[in-house]
């Protein structure tokens, strides 16, 4: 086979491989359908690494695919095992205050420096983490089941439920998300189990349309039809058959949807709607940081910082994890 | 202000010196001699000619804004700039507001005042007699004129207070519903007798607001003020900024000195606006005092009154452990009060322990402070002989909980874990008055008078929560017995002993009394913070400056 230019466009034949994931966007920040999507491939990466590409450029190109994986698996291992491992790590209790010494910039005793009150935000960083990371994980994981669980009902009833089902979820989606958190924090009381909940309520929805578009497209394919034919019972063809072909979907975005929840966790604790106050969280860190910016710049530089690198983190693990669960891509 | 036998007797700085009619005389061939000068372009522009200078409220047109020319003051005399202030009002209706608020004293002046040094002063008032505490007979200025050109009388004091008494939650209602008389023999006079004897009205009566009855909204919330005062209203765009333009017959001569005032509803950091200008005067913060410190474009200056902080319990429905003394005064040992002053105040504040300031005339130097510095030994031990081991205590935040985070983590020394629960003002508020919490950090802004502050903590005081709404008999008897007391030496040892049963019960615990900063740009000359925190007063505050 003669090696291809890239500008060359390969014939197209059918594929026998199911299709990519789907192209529906995944909330970078609540409420707001922006930021990273998982587009259909291009017709570049296709001839790159589509069932057509040579096993030399197979070998070029997937390595810095795989390198996003593993660089994102490190930051995000690095982040839990940091946050799991706080009371060892932290060199100090990060609520103790010492206020004669507060805005006190990075020294040998205090890396990071000291918050405006005074506390190591070594400590702070290291504990926001379990904080941060816990909420995060846990409103994905509570909106996954519950949106996977909805859109599979609803894809696989259809008619009026469908519809139904559905259409109040796009009125949900049509909600502002963080308006919706408000309401919801507010009624509950600002703690952070309200906060995970607040997420899930706005999260679940999206895993709703992403899973119930590939509910259906699995749905009409020919190993869907001739498990049907084998007689199998529709629940079992759900969970047995088009659970395991979405499942790799749903990894992806939800490791996208983390991030977006950490984002917006460390939103609500900055309108000082998260966790209590003097719990360390990334995104209280953040508040306190920002009104003290002019005078010790480094208190809000620290969590912008390590929030930053984590939710990039995040980003390159769902990426990664998308190449490697494309079934197209192996 | 001086004191006559049984009477006290109050005559203004201006009237002691002149009589109604020499003054009137005096006024007259000044202002003759004054226009006269101005005729042969030798006017002088000196706006602060005390009270030599014109006729206060004498007739004449003008319009509002800038370069006019105002009646009974030099023809030569012009108002010059706008200025830029920053505050956040909630309502136009000054008989309804719920504290202490600078921006009335624009639009409105008030029979009383509070001068620099704390002394009330006569305003609106020419003479005011009281034979005792209950019956006060007060002579208003005459010449005095509203914004739309009439003259105020005795007859709109009276709609005044009969205003204020009909309205609830009204901030002068407590003072207004102790009246059981008005009565107004000529136009000048108000006579007011009270229930019960009450010195602090005097006192008072510098925080109520005297408005035209004809300002709209009068019969339910007003929302064009009518006053009397240096600025006439324009208008309110709620959230945004309130316009000001100058009173061209106001009574005071030649003030005041600028055309217009904007007040701007900034919410957050001031110091970018102060910075560029677009705000003249602003209060700030203890750590964004480190951003204009040693800027030659910003002055800075301390209040000269003080509000307080404290951390009150429960003490409407105290829960279990926190109705235990033993408990009460672990938490006070365990204060680290000249910590959490350092975090707030800096140099601006004092560690207290009582409900008037350090060294002013209601402070006692007998009272020793049981929590003056922390002692976590003893409040372990005290927790001990409770029997209480960890603690959990629901503490409300409102949308500053920077501070009941020190004294969370202040607390957590001693095992009493605060769970602070952050709400909004209005939800903070109503929390606190359902007593369903242990303790509450609070503060307390300047008033113009004590009797202020000790109503606030008696069986059927004004918002009580912040306090946590004690009901002690012994308490509010002293504090009745304070107001009854023409003496003020006698008045003092009332307060004080009301204030040893707040101690000995421990209702609140004060941490500090901080001195509010304010910042002003180079460009306002003769700025002078206050004892109060209005912009304008009798001796000083924005109808005093000019813009350079």
């Amino acid at each position: 086979m003669a090696t291809q230019t890239p500008l060359q466009t390969p014939p197209r034949r059918p594929s026998t491989a199911r299709p990519a994931p789907s192209t529906e966007p995944v909330p970078a920040t609540f409420g707001a359908t922006v930021g990273t999507t998982v587009a259909a491939p291009s017709p570049s990466e296709v001839r790159r690494d589509g069932p057509t590409a040579v096993p030399g450029h197979e070998r070029r190109f997937r390595r810095p695919r795989r390198l996003q994986l593993w660089i994102g698996l490190a930051i995000v291992g690095t982040a839990a095992l940091v946050g799991l491992l706080a009371p060892w790590l932290a060199p100090y209790d990060p609520l103790a205050q010492d206020i004669y010494a507060r805005f006190e910039g990075p020294s040998l005793a205090h890396p990071l420096g000291l918050d405006d009150f005074g506390r190591d935000m070594l400590s702070r960083i290291i504990y926001g983490a379990r904080m941060t990371l816990i909420t995060g994980v846990a409103a994905i994981a509570l909106a996954l089941p519950v949106g996977a669980l909805l859109a599979a009902w609803a894809g696989f009833a259809r008619g009026w439920t469908d519809a139904v089902l559905m259409r109040l979820l796009d009125v949900q989606l049509a909600y502002p998300g963080i308006l919706l958190a408000l309401v919801l924090i507010v009624t509950m009381g600002p703690s952070q189990r309200s906060v995970i909940v607040a997420l899930a309520v706005g999260y679940a929805p999206y895993f709703s349309r992403i899973v119930r578009g590939a509910v259906l497209r699995e749905g009409a394919m020919d190993y869907v039809t001739a498990a049907r034919a084998l007689g199998r019972s529709e629940p079992m063809v759900l969970l047995r058959h088009i659970g395991p072909n979405v499942l790799g979907l749903m990894v992806v975005h939800a490791s996208f949807a983390v991030a977006g929840a950490m984002v917006s966790e460390a939103s609500l604790s900055f309108l000082g709607l998260g966790v209590s106050p003097s719990t360390p969280s990334w995104g209280r860190m953040l508040s306190n940081g920002t009104q003290v910016v002019y005078v010790a710049p480094h208190i809000a530089m620290v969590p912008i910082v390590v929030l930053s690198v984590v939710i990039a983190g995040w980003y390159l693990l769902g990426e990664g994890c998308r190449e490697w669960l494309d079934p197209r891509r192996k | 202000m001086t004191y006559d036998g049984d009477t006290v007797r109050f005559t203004s700085w201006r009237s002691r010196r002149l009589s109604r009619r020499n003054v009137l005389r005096t006024s007259g061939l000044g202002a003759a001699g004054l226009t006269a000068a101005a005729l042969i372009g030798c006017g002088s522009d000196d706006e602060d000619t005390g009270g030599s200078g014109g006729t206060s409220g004498a007739s004449g047109g003008g319009s509002a804004g800038s370069n006019v020319q105002t009646s009974g003051q030099s023809a030569a005399f012009e108002r010059k700039g706008t200025l830029f202030l920053r505050d956040t009002p909630q309502t136009q209706d000054f008989h309804r507001h719920t504290g202490t608020m600078p921006s009335p004293s624009l639009v409105c002046d008030t029979p009383t005042a509070i001068d620099a040094s704390g002394a009330t002063q006569l305003f609106l008032l020419d003479a005011m007699e009281a034979p005792d505490a209950a019956n006060y007979t007060f002579t208003f200025k005459p010449g005095v004129k509203f914004h739309n050109g009439r003259g105020m009388t005795a007859e709109d004091v009276r709609l005044n207070f009969e205003r204020i008494r009909a309205t609830d939650g009204a901030w002068m209602k407590g003072t207004a519903d102790g009246i059981s008389s008005i009565e107004t023999p000529d136009e000048q006079t108000v006579v007011v007798t009270l229930d019960e004897p009450y010195s602090p009205m005097l006192s008072l009566l510098s925080e109520m607001w005297i408005m035209a009855p004809e300002s709209p909204g009068w019969d339910g919330t007003i929302t064009e003020p009518i006053g009397t005062g240096p600025f006439a209203w324009k208008q309110w765009i709620p959230n945004d900024r309130i316009d000001l333009e100058a009173h061209t017959e106001y009574w005071q001569p030649n003030r005041p000195a600028i055309s217009a005032i904007q007040v701007k509803n900034l919410e957050g950091d001031p110091i970018p606006a102060l910075l560029a200008g677009d705000v003249h005067i602003s209060g700030i913060t203890v750590t964004q005092r480190a951003l204009v410190e040693g800027n030659p474009d910003v002055n800075l200056q301390l209040e000269k009154a003080t509000s307080w902080e404290f951390l009150s319990f429960n003490n409407r429905s105290p829960r279990a452990p926190f109705d235990d003394l033993r408990v009460r005064r672990a938490i006070g040992h365990a204060l680290d009060k000249a910590a959490l002053n350092e975090f707030a105040n800096g140099d601006t504040g004092m560690v207290a322990d009582q409900m008037a300031p350090p060294n002013s005339f209601y402070w006692s130097d007998q009272i020793v402070d049981p929590f003056a510095t922390p002692n976590l030994a003893e409040a372990r031990k005290l927790l001990a002989a409770a029997g209480v081991g960890d603690l959990r205590a629901v503490m409300p935040v409102n949308s500053t909980p920077a501070k009941p985070e020190v004294v969370a983590a202040q607390l957590r020394e001693i095992g009493v874990e605060c769970d602070l629960q952050v709400a909004d003002d209005v939800t903070t508020e109503t929390r606190l008055q359902s007593y369903d919490w242990d303790l509450y950090f609070a503060g307390s802004g300047t008033r113009s008078d004590i009797a202020l502050r000790f109503v606030r903590m008696m069986s059927d005081g004004p918002n009580p929560g912040l306090w946590g709404g004690p009901q002690n008999a012994d308490y509010d008897r002293l504090v009745k017995e304070a107001w009854a007391e023409v003496d003020a030496e006698a008045r003092k040892a009332k307060y004080l002993e009301a204030w040893q049963v707040v101690m000995d019960n421990l209702f609140t615990i004060v941490a500090y009394h901080r001195a509010g900063l304010t910042a002003s740009r180079k460009e306002v000359v003769g700025w002078e913070t206050g004892a109060m925190a209005n912009f304008n007063r009798i001796d000083g505050g924005v109808s005093h400056i000019t813009l350079a």
